[in-house]
């Protein structure tokens, strides 16, 4: 009888459970429920999709090897979530000291062109004269990449959890550690900083019209 | 369209102000202009409804006022169009993979191959070391498993861990495991002799593919240097049913790129590592909704770094 990610977990109220600490078996579950919404904290705070899922696997490493620290009579998504964000912050830290290639796949494309991976022409350049490539999605999701960088860590993981997981603001108050009001306040920020920052990206589509 | 969205923009990141070109601002306690606009038809500032509208946060009645000052307020129907349009595409860009492993060796494994190991943009390295070859992951043979499984698993993953301490051992959590390993998969197809059962002749042809199978376009161009294109093989379940796999020869030796959705992913780099492939090496790069995994007998990723998403 496992909860609810968002409730909290009764000593002794788990199947199996001893009283008091959380078994292996009880993380368990109550990891694979909360994991999309970590997952997006982690990718938030890092700002790299492709970097989040091991920033979740450490941080469940390291709870796991910590259980005996959580109370269970606590919300084990506050206790995950801080946990989840220490990891991602370090690996934000770590990334930006480390990170030296670019993954920008624009930036990409020229370094495989640079580097003569490609015959003659750039990939982009292959890609254009295969026609309906590299099209306004791409550069779209680029820029869209690029102006995330723009908001703050903390801004980019309310507005991940608000979006892609559709969590209430109760609920990211929770995970976050933060007062509902300021994580409204990050996401409504965010939405309009996007906006402005896509702006010159045809973020619009055909809804600009006049 | 992009003047005006910079507009509003700018009264974005400022916070405040700044909206009185807008068609929103125009329309704010007005009622007059291209019609009554989104703010005339409720209480508050133009941007704070707006916030509320897009965040889902009105009642009823507040939302059927705004819409129909929306109707007549082309401006800000533009920011709607272009917050659903963001939305979207976050959407898709940040998909949460449909199960994360657990390490069950807590203490035992560390961050292998991160940042950047294998030379490869956007695409970590990790060799695949270990003594077992075919099969799954220990602990993640099930494939679909319950909590009470999953859970199972970790205990004895952390026995295994604990008992042996031989290499490393990751669970899968979640609805879905691994059906095949990446090395599993390249055996097989070397048994096969690398014979593809479609070959995309143009690139056209190869985004179609793509999209038409994961509803993300995506290119290896055919005119990569170094990289030969031998084609496809969909026989080949390893995140999900769906997963194509593209052969290829670099150098002279075959490589794999596995290709699914990114929300299929399950970050086999760590299943990878449990699973034992000696001389095979496994890279990852996330391209918008897709996710590629290269199996390769080479040092470094030389065919996924190649690839760029299509329209």
């Amino acid at each position: 009888m496992l909860k609810e990610p968002g409730s909290k977990v009764g000593v002794g109220a788990v199947e199996g459970g001893s009283v008091g600490v959380l078994s292996p078996a009880e993380f368990a579950g109550l990891f694979e429920r909360a994991s999309r919404r970590l997952w997006c904290v982690a990718g938030g705070v890092v700002g790299d999709a492709s970097l989040a899922e091991d920033v979740v696997q450490e941080a469940a490493g390291i709870a796991l090897g910590k259980l005996e620290q959580f109370d269970p009579s606590t919300s084990f998504n506050a206790w995950m979530g801080q946990i989840v964000r220490f990891v991602a912050m370090n690996e934000r830290r770590r990334g930006v000291r480390q990170r030296t290639t670019p993954v920008d796949p624009t930036a990409l494309a020229g370094r495989v062109a640079q580097e003569g991976v490609t015959q003659g022409k750039a990939a982009r350049a292959l890609v254009d004269r295969g026609g309906r490539l590299a099209g306004d999605q791409d550069a779209f999701d680029d820029s869209l990449c690029a102006a995330l960088e723009e908001l703050s860590e903390m801004a980019r993981a309310c507005l991940l959890l608000r979006t892609i997981v559709e969590l209430t603001y109760a609920e990211i108050s929770e995970l976050l550690g933060i007062p509902e009001g300021t994580a409204m306040s990050h996401v409504h920020r965010s939405r309009r900083a996007l906006r402005a920052l896509l702006g010159g990206a045809g973020v619009a589509g055909q809804g600009g019209e006049s | 369209m992009s003047d005006d969205i910079t507009r509003v923009g700018r009264v974005g990141r400022g916070g405040q102000g700044g909206r009185e070109a807008s068609g929103v601002g125009r329309g704010m306690g007005s009622g007059s202009g291209d019609g009554e606009g989104v703010a005339g038809a409720a209480e508050g500032s133009a941007e704070n409804m707006l916030d509320r509208y897009l965040d889902g946060l009105m009642t009823g009645e507040e939302r059927a006022r705004f819409e129909a000052g929306l109707a007549g307020d082309a401006v800000a129907r533009g920011e709607v169009e272009a917050q659903r349009r963001v939305d979207a595409r976050l959407r898709v860009l940040f998909a949460p993979p449909a199960r994360i492993e657990i390490p069950a060796g807590v203490g035992v494994v560390g961050r292998i191959g991160a940042a950047g190991e294998g030379g490869a943009d956007g695409a970590d390295g990790a060799t695949m070391a270990g003594a077992s070859t075919g099969g799954r992951a220990a602990g993640g043979g099930g494939g679909r498993g319950t909590p009470r499984w999953m859970g199972l698993a970790v205990a004895a993953g952390l026995a295994i861990a604990a008992g042996g301490g031989a290499g490393y051992w990751w669970f899968v959590i979640g609805t879905a495991a691994p059906y095949r390993q990446p090395a599993e998969i390249y055996q097989a197809q070397a048994g096969n002799g690398f014979t593809p059962e479609w070959v995309c002749t143009t690139d056209e042809e190869f985004v179609r593919t793509v999209r038409d199978r994961f509803g993300e376009p995506g290119l290896l161009p055919m005119a990569t240097m170094g990289v030969e294109v031998i084609g496809w093989a969909y026989n080949t379940p390893v995140l999900s049913n769906r997963t194509a796999t593209l052969m290829t020869r670099v150098d002279g030796r075959e490589v794999l790129v596995l290709i699914d959705s990114a929300e299929k992913d399950v970050n086999l780099r760590r299943a990878g590592e449990a699973m034992g492939a000696p001389g095979l090496n496994l890279f990852k790069r996330r391209l918008g909704g897709l996710v590629l995994y290269e199996v390769t007998p080479l040092d470094s990723a030389r065919v996924i770094p190649a690839f760029v998403r299509g329209g």
